[in-house]
């Protein structure tokens, strides 16, 4: 299946470079063909449209096409488990989540681990939010758990996720106050479950920014340990002594790039980056962050994959 | 008032019907050739309207998304290969219709009962858009558990001719759809090491797979033995005529059916998260339960056209309902169309009937339009698909295996679906073999992962005390109500058929 899917492939690569009328330069003269970008996502949704939007300065940059590939599903560990065959020669990249490296491995179910990749980009930071209605009996984290625990209600949590429910669930260890944590499918119907009672707080990763704006909502607290885009002034989780999750979009090749290939990849995918088209789309979505290049996402990997071992640790799972 | 007047008279000009048409026909194009979906389509050319104005622009994404839902019909009823997933229970009878002789008819039934559908649910839409979406925001996990045990039970007629045969093949579709992560403790289930399951088994190569493939699979069987006892060797066509054309006059006697199933779709397509799929499917069951000749449902009933087409397409007019008032999507496409929204200054949500009004008219006016152009694009080439069922058996089998494997491969962009296709077309064909109903086991398939999400949820939520928060549940409660009378009605009948039994002893099997 593996060759099957190789040569499928180097097939379509060939056939582009056949029709494009490119020929292949010497192996040093990075890039020689296009670049085939990996999307870890189906298509659509606001991470294609940053991988979209990100390829074009980044073909401007580098002088080639960039070919998308879209592989969704498993948080991004389908995409992340295809692109670790490939050959580390610079033209496969594959974009993913902080999570997808650094949280999936630990939950055993996927064959790499954070060490199979080089990291090149983090390009932006999902708004990750516990929010709530304005309504309720609390207007922030801390408060909410005091709430808890002196009337003993147990509080229901819509969950996003495996890794914001071993989070709630470490908060929990720590605290003693229950959650009842309720699975739901994606942030629309988040917004949904919350307008409508049926969860007390939950898990966003930016669609409640419209409600909060208009009062309907409040944020709780930062899941991550970064201070959010569009409500500066909410706690973070780090901050309240919680452990934190955050949820960034990266981008790695498989392990082993030559160090001139990495350098000037790298290059190039900060420059796009950094562009006022690419800037101007993530700001408008409050993701937008100063794009960190290999070394500071790799350890944002290493940190976050830390993190990720002791909310497991705390959670007792 | 003249909001409402300006708002229809900006949407009827030549830029948004344009657009509309062109949407429709590449809608109905993306819908038609299995592996392309009209969510992939709108993906895709949503960044072509953001230069267009806002009308026009949601003209052209409204027209894809009409055109898709009537598109996947077409090759679902030709070639047994559900074009898109909601099309899936269109197959059932479309299929047989079109083997028998009837293509055109199946195929004008499908795009009638779609405009129509289409229509009534845009009408509803009209009428009660904002006290509905009140009323969806109350449908939590108690809600949605009952609704979802309702659905069983209009299903509970499709289990071929033995209750027991089919409720064997309803439970294998309920162990596939365990397959994947755990909804709540997110621990894989029966992965065996794949990280392509973890998702669990994708709906559209398992629905390919068992109506498509397994049928090339029966087809190559009947010729084998055909040369062996030496009769002529399989050129015969499927058919020699696309048979008569459908009269207005048999189509309205299908009114109810039509306006069953729209009730139907209108209001899976207000609830979040449920879809189109389960829509149709609700939408089929129910046209049988109330027929007068149940027994002819899977050979060829223009009533199992009628009530799934009818029902996935009211479900885009009902998912309008949440997008328009509380700025939420119900499903994919709806997602898709907020982000254009977006990019347009528009932001759906429950200010936008005051702060928009000439727009959102104006999107009434193009739903509505959209149906009409959507009948004629659909009449114009319903005469041309229908020459397809002329062509020899040898020829379109190999076009149907051939089209099978490109669509599944296209729609996913992975190997590993394929194989999926593989082994559940096996499975569809010794399903077929022994009499198993693949209707009932694609039954349990669609409906499991929606119960036991809301099911395990309802259990939490209840504490340990699950009568006493359905009691404070009145929605939840009424749906209860209605799953018990809706199981007497079934066993009363089952137990009137066994009586009546011994005088016409196979006749009234069901």
């Amino acid at each position: 299946m593996r060759s099957l899917k190789a040569l499928c492939g180097s097939a379509v690569a060939a056939a582009l470079c056949l029709g494009l009328g490119m020929q292949f330069a010497a192996a040093d003269e990075y890039p020689s063909k296009p670049i085939e970008m990996v999307i870890g996502f189906k298509p659509g949704g606001f991470s294609d449209a940053m991988a979209r939007k990100l390829s074009e300065p980044l073909t401007e940059a580098l002088g080639r096409p960039i070919v998308h590939t879209y592989m969704g599903g498993a948080g991004g560990s389908i995409a992340a488990t295809a692109v670790k065959e490939k050959d580390p020669d610079g033209y496969t990249v594959v974009v993913a989540t902080s999570l997808t490296f650094a949280f999936n491995p630990l939950q055993g179910e996927v064959t790499y681990t954070k060490d199979d990749y080089d990291y090149l980009l983090t390009m932006a930071r999902f708004e990750g939010a516990f929010v709530s209605l304005a309504d309720k009996p609390w207007t922030d984290f801390s408060s909410m758990i005091e709430h808890a625990k002196s009337t003993g209600t147990p509080i229901k949590f819509g969950s996003l996720g495996p890794a914001d429910r071993a989070q709630m669930d470490a908060v929990a260890k720590a605290t003693g106050v229950t959650f009842i944590p309720l699975p739901i499918k994606g942030g629309a119907n988040m917004m949904q479950s919350l307008l409508g009672g049926h969860v007390d707080f939950g898990m966003s990763g930016g669609p409640h920014v419209k409600y909060v704006n208009s009062g309907e909502m409040i944020v709780l607290a930062a899941s991550g340990s970064e201070p959010l885009n569009a409500t500066p002034d909410a706690a973070t989780m780090a901050g309240l002594g919680f452990p934190a999750v955050s949820y960034n979009s990266v981008i790695a090749a498989p392990k082993g790039l030559p160090a001139g290939v990495k350098a000037r990849l790298e290059a190039a995918l900060l420059d796009a980056a950094n562009s006022a088209e690419f800037q101007e789309l993530v700001q408008s979505r409050f993701v937008g962050i100063p794009p960190m290049g290999a070394d500071d996402t790799a350890a944002s990997i290493n940190a976050i994959s830390e993190t990720m071992k002791s909310v497991l640790a705390d959670s007792g799972n | 008032m003249d909001a409402l007047l300006t708002g229809v008279q900006n949407a009827l000009t030549l830029g948004p019907l344009i657009a509309i048409a062109a949407g429709v026909s590449v809608g109905i194009f993306m819908g038609a050739v299995p592996g392309l979906t009209a969510a992939m389509a709108i993906a895709l050319l949503a960044p072509i309207t953001f230069g267009m104005d806002p009308l026009t622009a949601i003209a052209f994404l409204i027209g894809i998304y009409k055109g898709g839902t009537f598109g996947g019909s077409i090759s679902a009823i030709l070639l047994n290969v559900p074009g898109s997933p909601e099309a899936t229970a269109t197959a059932f009878d479309g299929y047989p219709l079109a083997r028998s002789g009837r293509v055109k008819q199946a195929l004008q039934m499908a795009l009638f009962a779609s405009v129509g559908g289409a229509l009534l649910a845009d009408l509803l839409l009209y009428v009660v858009a904002a006290p509905f979406s009140t009323i969806a925001l109350k449908f939590g996990p108690t809600e949605l558990t009952f609704v979802v045990l309702f659905a069983f039970t209009f299903v509970a007629g499709l289990t071929g001719k033995s209750m027991l045969r089919g409720m064997t093949a309803c439970a294998f579709g309920v162990l596939c759809a365990m397959v994947g992560l755990d909804p709540m403790s997110a621990s894989p289930r029966m992965t065996f090491g794949y990280v392509e399951l973890l998702d669990g088994l994708p709906l559209l190569p398992i629905a390919i797979g068992m109506l498509g493939l397994a049928e090339v699979m029966m087809a190559a069987e009947r010729a084998v033995k055909r040369r062996r006892s030496g009769a002529d060797i399989g050129t015969a066509a499927i058919s020699s005529t696309s048979g008569p054309s459908l009269s207005i006059g048999v189509f309205l006697s299908h009114w109810k059916t039509v306006l069953r199933s729209s009730l139907i779709g209108s209001a899976i397509g207000a609830l979040p998260g449920i879809g189109a799929s389960m829509a149709a499917f609700v939408g089929y069951g129910s046209a049988r339960r109330y027929s007068r000749t149940p027994e002819n449902f899977g050979k060829g009933s223009l009533d199992g056209v009628a009530g799934p087409e009818a029902a996935n397409s009211a479900v885009v007019g009902g998912s309008f309902v949440p997008l328009l008032t509380l700025g939420i999507p119900g499903n994919v496409m709806t997602a898709l169309l907020i982000g254009t929204f977006l990019v347009h200054g528009i932001e759906p949500g429950p200010h936008v009937f005051k702060t928009e009004p000439v727009l959102i008219y104006g999107i009434f006016t193009i739903l509505f339009a959209a149906n009409f152009l959507n009948l004629a694009i659909g009449l114009l080439g319903s005469g041309l698909y229908s020459h397809i069922v002329k062509a020899p058996e040898y020829v379109s089998y190999s076009i149907i295996g051939l089209t099978c494997l490109t669509g599944v491969f296209a729609s996913t962009n992975s190997l590993f679906s394929l194989y999926i296709m593989i082994i559940f077309a096996v499975i569809g064909y010794l399903m077929k073999k022994f009499d198993y109903s693949f209707v009932a086991f694609l039954i349990g398939f669609v409906l499991a992962p929606e119960f036991e999400v809301s099911f395990r949820s309802y259990l939490l939520v209840a504490q340990g005390d699950p009568v006493g928060l359905l009691l404070q549940r009145p929605i939840a409660l009424v749906f209860c109500a209605l799953t018990i009378i809706a199981i007497i009605r079934i066993c009363w009948t089952e137990h009137k058929n066994r009586d009546a039994a011994p005088s016409h002893l196979k006749s009234s099997e069901h």
